[in-house]
């Protein structure tokens, strides 16, 4: 039937469909079902926004949430646009992200992920983080099979392939190649079903773009992570500290300022994951001192000193 | 540009001499139409006198079809088509039979398609039963279309044969249009709140 078969761009609800088909409501329960639909969509809309409250509250990063923020009105235009009968074409949405390790982008995919979901885009809007040993197999057709059972458990989400660069190298004999046959031909059949997303670090990638010209341009979204400031890499270890009821001891602040100010340089530099991977040691070793004291303040819990602080002097 | 209009109400309010006239009112010298039932499909071109004879006037209750008559209007105009969706009665019985089920789904399907949503209210109609569910209708249509983005409209059918006294609790009588699709009454108002400044229809020019 005309109707039927010529659906329109978003049909109404499946749910309310079947409920219809089977004769479980009336006339009336069924508009009013109808006038309850986008009370769900506000609901979804409150999850959009939530999701890019979420991401605001990162620190830095203005590139990436300059991207999100175009990203979500181009899609609730779009939305519009659709309900006035204009053309709107339905975007693919896979990314390459690049950027060093510990620059936030497993989070922005992660929030990514609720972002689509909230706008309707994605069913589950999960997140399935997978690297080369996750795709890889070791015979013929091992890899391919790998690879698709690591797709359908991303079906509705983001497969997110950390390191991605590695699955070009090993040259044309790798099974790295047909991991990423198979994640071409997944992201062109399943277009809407779920987004990929390519990462790894800055340089590699580039590289790796370059020897698979075809790839580039079927990632129509390549974001930026740069590394953070000294600023704003204190301003994430105090925000994690906070997370956990600790706090920097001015001493401490300056310590670690000038220690990340060394070592930002490096060519591992890990950005936030240091910071963290400090935090976390320097908690362990505030214990450590603590432990040896007879009575302890409310104080003397929260605060990391200069000396519990984890960085070692080269 | 099209413009999709979805043409809702119970049964005998006169939405197909309503789709037949305003389309006839907008210009329209043959009628193209695209309909679908329970039945199956059928489509044809038709002028409206021929449309009318055939799709009111025998008697035919066209009750459980979803029929889209397609209006083209001139280049220079907004909208250069208009689709206006006869769509299948609303039905206050339950429980809904197979046919009735199918027809409600088109029904649905055709409002969620649309821009804009017409409700018809038969002003000839005194059961009160008949306008308790008008308003029922009338408030789902009104939240969905709101939180749709959708227009939404109710016009009273059939004014030739209004008689004054239109009761409450028809919650929306003070923003209804009131026409009659014999006379013509009160389509260039409808067609002002539907189309905005479409320009004058071949009537006006005449
Ligand atoms: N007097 C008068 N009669 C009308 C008017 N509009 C429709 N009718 C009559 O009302 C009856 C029903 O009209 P239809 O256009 O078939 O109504 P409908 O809503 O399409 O009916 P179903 O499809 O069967 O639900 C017909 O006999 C029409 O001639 C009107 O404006 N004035
Ligand atoms: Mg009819």
């Amino acid at each position: 039937m005309y109707l039927l078969s010529r659906q329109p761009p978003e049909p109404f609800d499946s749910h309310l469909w079947r409920k219809i088909e089977r004769g479980e409501l009336g006339t009336l329960e069924a508009l009013q079902r109808m006038g309850g639909l986008r009370r769900e969509g506000r609901q979804s809309d409150s999850a959009a926004a939530a999701a890019l409250w979420e991401l605001k509250q990162l620190v830095g990063l203005s590139e990436v949430k300059q991207v999100v923020e175009e990203i979500k009105a181009y899609i609730e235009i779009g939305a519009q646009r659709a309900a006035h009968h204009l053309k709107c074409e339905q975007l693919v949405w896979h990314m390459i992200f690049s950027g060093n390790p510990g620059t936030g982008k497993t989070t922005v995919a992660r929030l990514l992920g609720k972002l689509f979901k909230g706008l309707g885009l994605l069913e589950r809007g999960h997140l399935v983080e997978v690297e080369r040993a996750d795709l890889v197999g070791e015979y013929i057709g091992h890899t391919a099979q790998k690879t698709r059972e690591q797709i359908q458990k991303a079906m509705g989400g983001v497969l997110f392939v950390d390191e991605a660069y590695s699955l070009g190298r090993g040259g044309e004999k790798d099974f790295g190649k047909e991991a990423i046959d198979v994640l071409v031909k997944a992201m062109e059949d399943h277009r809407h079903e779920f987004i990929l997303i390519l990462a790894g670090y800055r340089r590699e990638m580039a590289a790796f773009l370059r020897l698979n010209p075809g790839l580039s341009s079927r990632f129509p979204i390549q974001i930026d992570f740069p590394d953070y400031s000294v600023v704003e890499l204190l301003e994430i270890a105090e925000m994690m500290a906070q997370q956990r009821h600790y706090s920097l001891s001015p001493e401490a602040r300056r310590r670690l300022q000038r220690y990340l100010a060394e070592r930002k340089g490096d060519l591992n530099f890990s950005n936030a994951r240091l910071v963290r991977n400090i935090l976390e040691k320097s908690i362990r070793r505030q214990a450590v001192r603590l432990s040896k004291k007879e009575r302890l303040t409310r104080e003397e819990l929260i605060t990391i000193e200069e000396a519990d602080l984890a960085v070692e002097e080269r | 540009m099209t413009l999709t209009i979805a043409v809702v109400g119970a049964a005998r309010v006169g939405k197909t001499l309503f789709c037949i006239n305003f389309a006839e009112y907008l210009g329209a010298r043959s009628l193209s139409y695209i309909e679908c039932g329970s039945a199956g499909e059928g489509r044809g071109t038709l002028s409206p006198a021929a449309a009318r004879e055939m799709m009111v006037h025998r008697g035919r209750r066209s009750g459980a079809v979803v029929r889209t008559f397609t209006v083209h209007l001139s280049p220079r105009q907004t909208w250069r088509r208009i689709a206006l969706i006869d769509t299948a009665s609303l039905v206050e019985k339950k429980p809904l039979t197979r046919a009735a089920r199918t027809a409600l789904l088109l029904t649905l399907q055709a409002i969620h398609s649309a821009a804009a949503v017409l409700q018809l209210v038969d002003l000839s109609c005194h059961d009160p039963a008949r306008r308790e569910f008008d308003d029922a209708v009338w408030r789902h249509l009104a939240d969905y279309c709101r939180e749709q983005g959708k227009l939404f409209l109710t016009a009273g059918s059939k004014a030739d044969l209004y008689d004054g006294s239109l009761q409450a609790p028809f919650a929306s009588t003070e923003k209804m249009v009131f026409i009659s699709s014999l006379t013509r009454a009160g389509f260039p108002r409808l067609q002002r709140c539907l189309l905005g400044a479409v320009g004058p229809s071949a009537q006006e020019m005449k």
